[in-house]
């Protein structure tokens, strides 16, 4: 049962996974604090473990063509256990949105407009969201390539502006940090910029092309994944091991670009692409939350719970932590154990029972 | 229903235009007052700071001098206030000023002598912290105090605060400072063993008037001054950091006086730990120079001669490099960064060397290799004058 | 504040009920009602300074304190 009759294409899909995985990658202080100057063979490891994570998610997604998360839910644990499950999944989705929400919070109430109250701020901003989902899906995905092409830009604009500034001798002392820290960097790595795809799960049913799945959302992984490379091996380069102490690694590096006193206080363009990439971000998993929502109370249209719930979501995020500080001791420390939970573990255990419960890969249903 | 669908949209975007213009956080330009430039020296009271505040009138920087002595068209104006912090004091600057302090522009932040023995990365806290300042403001120790520096007015420029930022960024020209960033200085601090190091800033006499020159680098153990390195030693620390784009060497010979003018140079150390646990800075340097300017009975644009230069530049700058270091390894202060050249190469060896790092500098041995290769001898060929005796 | 809040679920009241009464969908109604009515009061209750639970606080204490799965 389709709740609209919207269909994306694989191209379409690429670009969105990128511009999503670049939306969690403009916050690299918790790994940064972390893992400093290896960070860069963590995100290469991390790129591979996804990799398997992402054929599990392709794998489950194509073997019940046309449903999305929910619904795949109800077929393999039956109706009432289902439901449960995907009551967890709105609880995670709903997570999710909030804490992004509040990123985009912190940063505009600290840098950008910190005398403005910081709901007003975060209204506007969900607003925006809300009204890009009540429009759909296909419209959203259609500006993933816009962003995504316009955060490549900016990546090598800074890169090439901070070549004088960067000292490869940062990348060093390498391997030396004990092996618990780089377990935390790659699940932290793995976790919140990767496997937050999951809520790609409510899209993947309107691709056009089932086929054409896999491609996409492999190489949408590629995407992102180099930019997240590329960021944070820039950003070692240039601030050596200041990376640890700074609270928004990636803008200060920004900020630094100064070409002869003329090529200066390009942050501005940081914060642009920011605000934009979590705007895309933000409108996806909105969009992931409203259809669980009209998918679990069995609605015809979801369109009339967008503004309700991101009402809900506003307030979520006004209250989910009292200060930035907890914020990022829960990306580091708290993040990747709640997320694998539901981002890993649990679509590995509906793979599991689908496969024992004998749900093969429908053939052409042609002959019904 | 298409109508109320419309009229929902217009409702929607006024909604949005008033929220977005930031009413709450709107910063007219004429409601603040730029600071360009700050300086931090010790006050009467105990654990008290004078902070002065150089602030630009914007209004005045174009202005010819006027030939009326009443008129003061001085394009800047220094403010002072004693506070416990930089917190409170920039705050108390706020209530006594009817403009808001706006750091984002600051150029310099100068420290008083006095104030740096004390320590001071709890006056720079908060300039690391606060969002509106800026991570490459050049940092400076100066002679006396930093309020009288502030207030010499330079002759080509308009504001001391530039001036002296001019001063700073272009003594790599002239081997005199080695310019450091608020980053760079918290990048050393964060290091275990390495000792930062601020360019210092004198008044000086050119004649009748003033001037702000560089004289020498302020050495620091963690935060507190605890020595100076003299010219001399801070051409030694340019070449190690490879920050030296011109200068020039003045060498001696037997057969006469020779400037060598370095065109260019690059700088590479490398670090080396054999088993005994002895470690060795090998330091290579390279780089292309010219003959500025001889007096002697040497006719030195021969080549045999210039080969006889090459060697004394090279010599001289090889003996400055190690008289330098092993000053800096008397003064206990690794300023050159080798401890961390050696967590970066063998990091096993620093760990078990970093508790005790002062004592294992002094141990460091150096090895030196200058290679200038001479470009040209300038217009002429040969002297006009060779005193022959 | 509490004006603007009210302003504002008056507005989404205005444009979504009309489409649903419309089409007559009843279910639809019941649970955009639900919905509204829990955001509503959390609004409102957020505006007064109550504080309230934060659910991801609850499974920071649970992940970290109770099962001790956290990293630090």
């Amino acid at each position: 049962m389709k709740l609209d009759n919207e269909t994306i294409t694989g191209g379409q899909l690429t670009f969105a996974i990128g511009a999503f995985i670049l939306g969690s990658s403009l916050l690299t202080s918790f790994v940064l604090s972390v893992s400093a100057q290896d960070s860069w063979l963590m995100v290469l490891i991390s790129t591979l473990i996804s990799f398997l994570i992402y054929w599990m998610y392709i794998v489950l997604s194509q073997k019940f063509p046309g449903k999305d998360l929910i619904e795949i839910n109800d077929e393999v644990f039956g109706s009432i256990v289902g439901k449960i499950i995907s009551l967890f999944y709105l609880y995670f989705f709903f997570s999710l949105a909030a804490l992004n929400t509040k990123d985009v919070g912190n940063f505009v109430s600290g840098y950008v407009l910190p005398e403005s109250p910081g709901p007003v701020v975060l209204v506007m901003f969900v607003f925006i969201c809300a009204w890009a989902v009540r429009k759909g899906v296909s419209t959203m995905l259609r500006y993933g390539f816009l962003f995504t092409i316009m955060s490549v830009l900016f990546l090598g604009f800074s890169i090439i502006f901070l070549i004088k500034d960067m000292h490869f001798g940062n990348f060093l002392p390498f391997l030396h940090l004990p092996i618990a820290t780089y377990l935390q960097s790659i699940n932290i790595i793995t976790i919140i910029p990767f496997c937050e795809i999951v809520v790609f799960f409510m899209i993947f049913p309107h691709i056009d092309q089932p086929k054409k799945l896999k491609k996409s959302v492999l190489f949408g992984l590629l995407i992102g994944a180099t930019m997240l490379f590329l960021i944070i091996a820039r950003d070692t380069a240039v601030l050596g091991n200041t990376t640890n102490i700074l609270s928004m690694p990636s803008y200060e590096s920004v900020r630094i670009i100064n070409i002869s006193n003329v090529i200066t206080r390009t942050e501005i363009l940081f914060a642009i692409a920011f605000l934009v990439l979590l705007f895309f971000k933000i409108s996806i998993i909105y969009y992931a939350i409203v259809i669980t929502l009209a998918r679990i109370f069995k609605l015809r249209t979801y369109r009339p719970i967008v503004y309700v719930t991101g009402i809900i979501i506003i307030v979520y995020a006004l209250i989910t932590f009292d200060s930035p500080m907890e914020n990022a001791f829960w990306g580091s420390n708290v993040a990747p154990i709640f997320s694998s939970l539901f981002e890993v573990l649990l679509p590995l255990i509906t793979l599991i029972i689908a496969q024992i419960r004998g749900f093969q890969k429908p053939k052409e249903a042609v002959a019904r | 229903m298409k109508k109320l669908t419309t009229l929902y949209k217009i409702i929607a975007i006024l909604i949005l235009i008033t929220l977005l213009t930031g009413c709450w956080d709107k910063r007219e330009v004429d409601t603040l007052s730029i600071a360009v430039g700050f300086g931090l020296d010790i006050a009467d009271g105990d654990d008290q700071i004078e902070m002065t505040a150089q602030m630009v009138k914007p209004s005045n920087i174009s202005m010819p001098e006027k030939s009326s002595p009443q008129e003061t068209c001085e394009a800047f104006w220094n403010a002072s206030t004693v506070g416990e912090d930089t917190d409170k004091t920039i705050r108390l600057f706020n209530n006594k000023m009817s403009r808001d302090l706006y750091i984002a522009d600051s150029q310099v932040i100068v420290i008083g002598q006095d104030l740096a023995t004390r320590g001071i990365y709890q006056y720079l806290d908060y300039f690391l912290r606060d969002h509106e300042s800026r991570l490459d403001v050049f940092l400076t120790v100066c002679e006396g105090k930093a309020k009288d520096i502030m207030s010499i007015k330079p002759q080509t420029e308009s504001i001391p605060a530039m001036n002296i930022y001019d001063v700073l960024e272009n003594g790599h020209l002239d081997m005199t400072s080695v310019s450091t960033r608020l980053i760079d200085f918290a990048s050393a601090l964060l290091s275990e063993t390495t000792a930062p190091a601020l360019p210092v800033i004198k008044v000086q006499s050119l004649g009748t008037q003033n001037a702000v020159v560089c004289d020498g680098t302020a050495v620091f153990q963690k935060d507190k001054l605890i020595g100076f390195l003299s010219e001399e030693d801070t051409k030694a620390y340019m070449w190690i950091k490879n920050q030296v784009s011109s200068g020039v060497v003045y060498v001696q010979m037997p057969a006469g006086k020779a400037d060598y003018e370095i065109v260019n140079s690059k700088t590479k150390v490398g670090i080396h730990c054999d088993k005994s646990g002895k470690i060795t800075v090998k330091v290579n340097i390279t780089g292309n120079g010219i003959l500025s300017s001889q007096i002697g009975t040497e006719d030195f644009s021969q080549p045999p001669a210039v080969i006889k230069i090459e060697k004394a530049v090279n010599e001289n700058i090889k003996n400055s490099i190690l008289e330098s270091v092993q000053k800096t390894q008397q003064m206990h202060a690794d300023i050159f960064g080798f401890g961390d050249l050696l967590n970066q190469k063998f990091p096993n060896v620093y760990d078990k060397l970093k508790s005790d790092w002062s004592s294992a500098y002094q141990k460091i041995t150096l090895d030196i290799s200058v290679n200038m290769k001479t470009r040209g001898s300038g217009r002429m060929m040969k002297p006009a004058l060779t005193k022959k005796e | 504040m509490i004006l603007f809040i009210l302003t504002i679920f008056a507005l989404i009241a205005l444009v979504d009920m009309r489409g649903l009464l419309k089409k007559k969908y009843r279910k639809e109604l019941i649970v955009f009602s639900s919905i509204f009515i829990i955001a509503l009061s959390l609004s409102l209750l957020l505006s007064f300074g109550v504080a309230l639970y934060s659910p991801i606080k609850v499974s920071q204490y649970f992940l970290k304190d109770i099962l001790h799965l956290s990293y630090k």
